[in-house]
């Protein structure tokens, strides 16, 4: 607890000094707003458009969690189709590791053309990111339960079946866990461009908007946001992996 | 406890006859069972002991249905029909599931046989009252010692409701302390259940104070040297006369690399 008090308040105050020198700098140099805005000018108006970045910012949520649980959906039924049968993986994992190589924001303008301005196009651009780490974690997870487990249920006569669900899916979440962080936060990369590409709301096209009026202010207001939603998820996902693995020693897998 | 272990006539018994196993390897095979013999007579505990490496895990292995043999068959019951689906193995590591509490891994055998797990649960709550044993049911493994999960996986291997147990060095990673203490645990648990019980172990003091009986294994490939009774009743004196000249006698033959006949 105090370790973790102390290491707080050296993180708070590195971000303290580098926002001190930003500000001094701006002031001291005379630089324009409108190319670097002080922290103050961003944080007054992080503050006085709170609504208006809400109100964007709700839409980008949403966006990122219709491609989770997409990209969710589709690793953990891939990664399972592709641990039950070894002759899927081999035919199909060229394919996986090149789909990656992929620059997926390239595929962004399709989608927009194909699916239009709505949700989707950015949800599948998140969720297109995200299945990747997922399908391989799921797939190292159900291979991680050991050789004596497997003996001690089949010695208690138990099917393949049941092997699966009384031991190798509970042995693959912690695994499951680290891919969801992986994918939380690039789910919110794949949005943002999404967003970019063509879009009427969102954080990446209010970002746009400010960009083009110049209100770098708003830019960075817009990627404060970002961030704390970045924060924010993977703290919401943190407190329901500590919660759904409470039987892991506590310090094992985490950071 | 011991209304489900006899059946029939009498309690089960454990009939070994001429298991043979080689492994293959690409150097040839490489024989491990030379036709191993022995029989476990009905409630009786009958312990294994050998030179290390000599193929004891193997033959449990073969027993409780994971590895089939060459040759030789294994039978349990009066009337030795069925065979592995009425033994309950024990590996030499706990193999708790960690993401079960330990009063879950107690039950475990009922979940795989579809048995109703309230009645189960129910069953192992007193077990674990029995034992003193209560605040630790909501535990996970990774919060219990070593001797605490050692006792939980051996409440698992009861709760199998199989006639016969089939022990592999369940002790052999305790400390000296624990380890005394574990096997009066586990005397008690299995005085008056009627389970057949073949344990393998290598602490020979430890066969003297637990089994009815002792079989002696060769040096790999494994075969049956000797059986020796221990007659003494329990609870047995650690140390005393009678167990020291049989350990003696036990330790002659380790020392000698089980070459003795």
């Amino acid at each position: 607890m105090r370790d973790r008090l102390v290491r707080l308040a050296g993180s708070a105050s590195v971000v303290l000094v580098a926002l001190l020198l930003w500000e001094a700098g701006v002031r001291l140099a005379h630089v324009p707003p409108y190319l670097l805005p002080p922290p103050s000018r961003v944080l007054a108006t992080f503050f006085g458009d709170s609504r208006l970045l809400l109100s964007h910012a709700a839409t980008t949520v949403i966006e990122v969690a219709l491609g989770l649980a997409l990209g969710l959906a589709a690793g953990v039924t891939l990664g399972a189709l592709l641990y039950h049968f070894p002759v899927l993986e081999r035919a199909i994992s060229p394919f996986l590791i090149g789909s990656q190589v992929v620059p997926v924001f390239a595929v962004a303008p399709l989608l927009v053309l194909w699916l239009g301005y709505g949700l989707w196009p950015k949800a599948i651009v998140a969720s297109l990111i995200v299945f990747f780490p997922i399908t391989v974690n799921v797939l190292d997870g159900l291979r991680s339960l050991g050789g004596d487990v497997v003996d001690l249920l089949t010695s208690l006569g138990a099917t393949r079946r049941q092997v699966f669900w009384l031991a190798r899916a509970p042995a693959s979440l912690p695994f499951l866990f680290s891919g969801l962080k992986v994918g939380t936060t690039l789910s919110l990369v794949g949005a943002t461009v999404g967003e970019w590409v063509g879009a009427r709301r969102g954080l990446g096209f209010l970002m746009l908007q400010a960009n083009a009026r110049m209100r770098v202010d708003l830019v960075f207001a817009v990627i404060l946001t970002l961030t704390l939603l970045g924060l924010l998820l993977l703290g919401g996902l943190r407190i329901i992996e500590r919660r759904t693995l409470r039987w892991q020693r506590p310090g094992r897998g985490g950071g | 406890m011991a209304t489900h272990s006899s059946e029939g006539t009498g309690k089960p018994h454990l009939s070994v006859r001429g298991i043979s196993l080689s492994f293959s390897t690409p150097e040839g095979a490489i024989p491990v069972l030379d036709r191993i013999s022995f029989d476990v007579p009905g409630g009786s505990w009958k312990t294994i002991i050998g030179p290390s490496g000599c193929g004891k895990t193997t033959l449990l292995r073969v027993l409780s249905g994971l590895l089939l043999p060459g040759v030789g068959s294994v039978k349990i019951g009066p009337s030795g029909e069925g065979t592995f689906s009425r033994a309950a193995y024990m590996p030499q590591s706990d193999t708790l599931l960690p993401w079960r509490t330990a009063l879950d891994n107690a039950i475990l055998a009922a979940e795989v046989d579809r048995r109703p797990l309230a009645v189960a649960r129910a069953e192992a709550r007193a077990l674990f009252g029995r034992f003193g044993l209560e605040r630790f049911e909501r535990l996970y493994p990774f919060q219990l010692s070593g001797g605490m999960r050692q006792r939980i996986a051996l409440i698992r291997t009861f709760l199998a409701h199989r006639d016969v147990l089939l022990l592999d060095e369940p002790l052999g990673s305790l400390d000296a302390l624990s380890r005394v203490a574990t096997q009066d645990w586990l005397l008690s648990v299995w005085e008056g259940s009627g389970k057949t019980v073949l344990l393998v172990t290598h602490d020979v003091e430890e066969a003297i104070v637990l089994s009815d009986q002792i079989v002696l294994l060769s040096s790999r490939p494994a075969r049956v040297v000797r059986e020796v009774p221990v007659v003494a009743s329990r609870p047995r004196p650690r140390g005393g006369e009678d167990a020291a000249q049989l350990k003696g006698e036990v330790l002659d033959h380790l020392a000698a690399g089980g070459t003795d006949a």
